[in-house]
């Protein structure tokens, strides 16, 4: 156990007060707080305090008014066990199978394309981005019109051609799909632009190099292209899932409070159980297992980034 | 960096002064944000009211509660509320922040009395001093403001109304080869279910919509009366079911949306509603109330409106009538003056106030028939008038229970588009809803 004997204690040295540094250290952080204070306060105030606040009402028979009482997971079973609520579960993940992959596919297939586009790039960039910075009530409102199987005139151009548009917003198979479809065409332009930005960073040797090697411009594409973009890919598949969990703006607009169950999602039925039926209980264990939800999806498509994600040098 | 911000030494004192000015600073707060946007004070203190409305009505309303403050004696404030009124006043009440008296909706009114949000108002409206009575309005008008459990009070009073009507477009009758049209049937006392089928059928052969109906208790319970029926019973009890008419009216429905006669517009409220294509002139008939009026000036097409038809062919049945109320706040600041608010607003006075001049709503309130028939459009306004003496707003049933209330529509939406529904099943099926409600 000699090995364990303690060595001899250095001689401590006396040091001079060092008072300075820990004094500006000590300023350096009040100054921080006090420029971060005013984002702590709202991200506090409309962030974790109504988080907190919905997850206490989860547990809790709340409508609105007066006093709440302990519910425990009456909420949860409730919710669980309903069957307009679990059709519009099916209805969101629907909505999400059509709009992720297709918004992501036909954004990266207009970036590919914006590549050659040359001196038009910007020109096609302004009609791409134009839908994301119109507001979802006027997006809505458009498309509400587009859908009209009477007026529209795009049902016109295919009853000209011999083909019957379906009824998109009345039709319980076309319902989603219409949602998704102007979900796309909106959201079109910020992916777009994302992966523009991702392929313009790629590095041209990459591609020299596989050239030299006597790669195809598929096989640039396949095996070097999308590696290379898919820390792009990951971000906006992740931020994509969440966003279209959380589709209500369009439903809201084209059907207001009066959806029928084939076109309710999620959120819009937590809307729906709070502000309609004065249940907050209900409509928080509902926000609450949404919220678990999309962290798990997150959390999933984060473990699996490992395999699939290259991040360049 | 001696002289900047953050090197200066914050003593004690320092922090307590500038928390003290801050705690004043918030203090003074209210009273400066009150003072803001007033322009003197009134005897009679302030009073608010809120309402969802359209820019046309926002400035009717200012206007009218500029001269109800100097009648009353009292600044008065209006709340114009844009986007989801409902989720917007719930927030205000659980904030404590509502105003004195605001609208509230028919889904609504239950819910806010069982949560004693709102004050009964029988008191008020019986003192001699109220300038509208409740035997002012008719009865069937605001029974839907009264506690769903039966028990007594008035928490409400309908602020206007509109009527179901059929607005008609007489160039689309025409080029169907309609020779006569609606209000000529009915006034040749003619026009009954059969009339109306018959001239449907025509717009249909023609190429174009003859009706289009919503999931809307406003368009569906139309058929159960058209025949002579009952939806609800004296007490407020859903008879729709065992009224052999209101089945025969129902049954009849569901022939004209299996025809194409009639379309079934879904859930709809927006855009594919009736409105769109009539104003297109692609619809016939559509069934809404006075509010298509505004809209319906500067159209090139003729038109004109009809009850619904009777077996008859010459009378007025009861016939379902939209309407919204005004509430006083349980909390109001100024309840006195809350009080002469809502009974100005609901007056005659009051009505012919905020609905002349182009209104898009009927009078609630009885005697003022004129306000209809201003202007003579259309020709046949006075129909508007008999149409609400006779019709009935939305059942106590449908709307006793939020949860029914929201139900409701959906259930029906299911029914109508299932091709195996028959009157017995739906009746049945929207019977257990609202019994299960209860």
């Amino acid at each position: 156990m000699s090995t364990l004997t303690a060595a001899p204690a250095p001689e401590r040295v006396a040091e001079p007060p060092r008072r300075g540094p820990s004094r500006r250290r000590r300023k350096d952080t009040i100054a921080a707080l006090v420029f971060l204070s005013p984002q702590l306060v709202g991200l506090a105030a409309f962030m974790v305090g109504p988080l907190v606040f919905a997850l206490v009402l989860a547990f809790s028979n709340w409508d609105g008014f007066g006093a709440a009482t302990f519910a425990g997971f009456a909420n949860f079973s409730e919710v669980l066990s309903n069957p307009r609520i679990q059709r519009s579960v099916v209805n969101t993940v629907w909505f999400t199978v059509l709009q992720v992959p297709g918004l992501m596919i036909s954004s990266f297939v207009f970036a590919l394309l914006m590549q050659k586009a040359g001196k038009m790039t910007s020109a096609y960039r302004l009609c791409f981005v134009a839908p994301v910075v119109t507001s979802s009530v006027a997006v809505a409102a458009i498309w509400l019109w587009l859908f009209n199987p009477e007026i529209s005139p795009v049902s016109s151009a295919l009853r000209s051609i011999g083909i019957q548009a379906p009824d998109w917003l009345q039709d319980p198979n076309f319902v989603i799909p219409a949602f998704a479809i102007v979900s796309i065409w909106q959201g079109l332009g910020y992916q777009l632009v994302m992966f523009m930005a991702g392929l313009q960073s790629i590095g041209s040797s990459y591609l020299e190099a596989a050239e030299l090697d006597g790669c195809t411009g598929w096989q640039k594409l396949v095996h070097v292209t999308i590696p290379l973009l898919s820390p792009t890919i990951l971000f906006l598949s992740i931020t994509s899932i969440i966003g279209s969990f959380q589709i209500f703006d369009y439903i809201y607009v084209f059907m207001d409070s009066n959806a029928p169950e084939a076109a309710r999602t999620i959120v819009y039925e937590i809307v729906q159980i709070a502000f309609r039926e004065f249940n907050f209980g209900q409509a928080s264990a509902l926000a609450f297992l949404l919220l678990l939800s999309l962290l798990g999806v997150t959390a999933l498509q984060l473990a699996a980034q490992k395999r699939w994600v290259h991040y360049a040098e | 960096m001696s002289n900047s911000l953050f090197s200066r030494s914050i003593d004690r004192r320092t922090i307590l002064r500038s928390g003290l000015l801050g705690v004043l600073g918030l203090a003074a707060a209210p009273a400066v944000a009150a003072c803001g946007g007033g322009s003197g004070s009134s005897a009679g203190g302030s009073v608010s009211w809120a309402a969802w409305a359209n820019p046309g009505e926002d400035e009717r309303y200012k206007q009218f509660a500029a001269e109800l403050g100097k009648k009353i004696d009292a600044k008065v404030n209006f709340q114009a509320v844009v986007g989801d009124y409902q989720a917007k006043l719930l927030s205000q009440l659980a904030g404590g922040s509502a105003p004195d008296a605001f609208y509230v909706g028919d889904a609504d009114m239950a819910k806010m009395i069982d949560a004693k949000q709102i004050s009964d108002l029988t008191d008020y409206l019986s003192r001699g001093q109220s300038p509208a009575k409740l035997e002012d309005f008719p009865e069937d008008l605001y029974q839907w403001c009264k506690p769903a459990d039966g028990s007594a009070g008035i928490f409400g009073i309908p602020v206007d109304c509109n009527p179901s009507v059929f607005w008609y477009n007489k160039d689309v009758l025409s080029a169907a080869g309609v020779s006569q049209d609606p209000a000529q049937l009915f006034e040749a006392g003619t026009w009954t279910p059969d009339a109306l089928e018959d001239l449907l059928g025509k717009v249909r052969a023609s190429g174009k919509k003859g009706l289009i109906l919503s999931n809307w208790w406003f368009n569906w319970c139309t058929a159960t009366t058209m025949f002579g029926g009952q939806l609800t019973d004296e007490s407020g009890k859903l008879v729709l079911a065992d009224d052999p008419k209101a089945q025969e009216g129902l049954e009849w429905l569901l022939e004209q949306f299996k025809s194409g006669n009639i379309t079934y517009a879904g859930s709809l409220p927006k855009g594919q509603s009736g409105d769109a294509l009539f104003l297109a002139g692609q619809l016939a008939l559509n069934n809404v109330g006075r509010w298509a009026l505004p809209t319906l000036k500067d159209v090139k097409f003729g038109f004109d409106i009809v009850p619904i038809p009777s077996p008859s062919g010459k009378d007025i049945l009861p016939a379902p009538v939209a309407t919204a109320a005004i509430a006083l706040n349980a909390k109001a600041k100024n309840p006195e003056k809350a009080l002469e608010l809502i009974g100005n607003y609901v007056s005659r006075d009051g009505q012919k106030f905020r609905l002349s001049g182009g209104g898009n709503a009927v009078p609630s309130i009885k005697g003022l028939d004129e306000v209809a028939t201003e202007g003579g459009i259309p020709a046949h306004g006075q129909w508007f008038n008999d149409v609400v003496a006779k019709g009935y707003a939305i059942p106590r049933a449908f709307v006793g229970n939020p949860k029914t209330a929201t139900e409701l529509p959906l259930l029906v939406d299911k029914l109508f588009k299932d091709s195996a529904t028959t009157a017995a099943s739906f009746s049945s099926a929207v019977t257990e809803l609202v019994e299960s409600g209860k």
